[in-house]
């Protein structure tokens, strides 16, 4: 986050079905397609899989492109919709009722033209078991 | 003129109401919604506002009563459905469905209804008809038809329990 022009640097991407932010600080490299990253492949997993929700051959036929942590571990996602500034006052924290379901790895919402997109802590997500990628 | 058993069995829930007169209790603005067929009731003092349904974003791992955060004017609003609570099926959003944005430790929370009826005056409970403990009890409205008046506290504190 920027304190400095206070503003939040996310690429907004697509995972089951909906718009997730990512903070783009957490990303160290994007692959540009799941296939460019096969040989990687005990290394990533579906990101609807790291956020909770189930993971199915079918997200991981539709990811297109991986987003590779500092820590090394890949999560792939649909789709890379764009790298957007999102002012800090559009950022919302999660109301509590909320919160206290998604462990930390959803912390917030934001305003993207009119959609409610959800705000993800790449660093929270925990890496699922290998027999469910 | 012949009553079918569902129509009796209402007729006598009815009768029993309107013998329960709690004395000297001063009338509840109550505004009624309904879920399904059935009819419910909440103070309209606990009322803050009623909002049409967005588009709800649905989170992973949420138990079934929260259905997700709702974009309200610049606000994300946690929208509720209390049915699972009642042993009630969950509903879905339509063109009817209206949230009743009540407060729960300082944050606004939309219950998911399926349509909002008219705003009437509660003088008479029933408290022994309670589900859960979380039906106050029932009522019977001036137009005839029976309302369960809901506990939102204890609602909401199961809503936050969970």
């Amino acid at each position: 986050m920027d304190s400095d022009n206070k503003t939040l640097t996310v690429l907004l991407v697509m995972a089951v079905q909906q718009i997730f932010g990512v903070p783009a600080i957490q990303i160290e490299r994007l692959a540009a397609s799941a296939a460019d990253s096969l040989e990687d492949k005990t290394t990533w997993w579906p990101l609807a899989l790291g956020l909770g929700y189930a993971s199915s051959d079918v997200v991981d036929r539709r990811a297109t492109h991986i987003l590779w942590t500092r820590n090394g571990i890949g999560w792939a996602v649909e789709s890379i919709l764009e790298l957007s500034t999102l002012p800090i006052h559009s950022v919302r924290r999660l109301p509590a009722l909320l919160a206290q379901h998604t462990a930390r790895v959803v912390w917030g919402a934001a305003f993207y033209e009119g959609d409610l997109i959800l705000l993800v802590d790449l660093d929270q997500i925990a890496c699922p078991p290998l027999n469910q990628h | 003129m012949t009553f079918n058993a569902g129509q009796i069995l209402v007729q006598a829930e009815r009768a029993a109401v309107a013998q329960t007169i709690a004395a000297g209790s001063p009338a509840l603005p109550v505004i009624t919604f309904a879920w399904g067929k059935d009819r419910y009731a909440l103070p309209v003092d606990e009322v803050r506002e009623i909002a049409k349904v967005s588009p709800i974003t649905p989170m992973a791992g949420l138990p079934p009563t929260l259905l997700g955060a709702m974009n309200l004017r610049g606000e994300v609003l946690t929208v509720a459905d209390l049915r699972p609570l009642l042993d009630l099926e969950p509903g879905r959003p339509t063109a009817a469905s209206r949230l009743i944005l009540v407060t729960h430790q300082a944050e606004r929370v939309g219950l998911l209804v399926d349509a909002i009826g008219d705003i009437f005056e509660i003088t008479t409970l029933d408290r022994s008809a309670g589900t859960a403990g979380l039906i106050l009890g029932q009522a019977v409205l001036p137009d005839g038809q029976l309302v369960s008046l809901i506990d939102l506290n204890s609602a909401l504190r199961a809503l936050a329990d969970q």
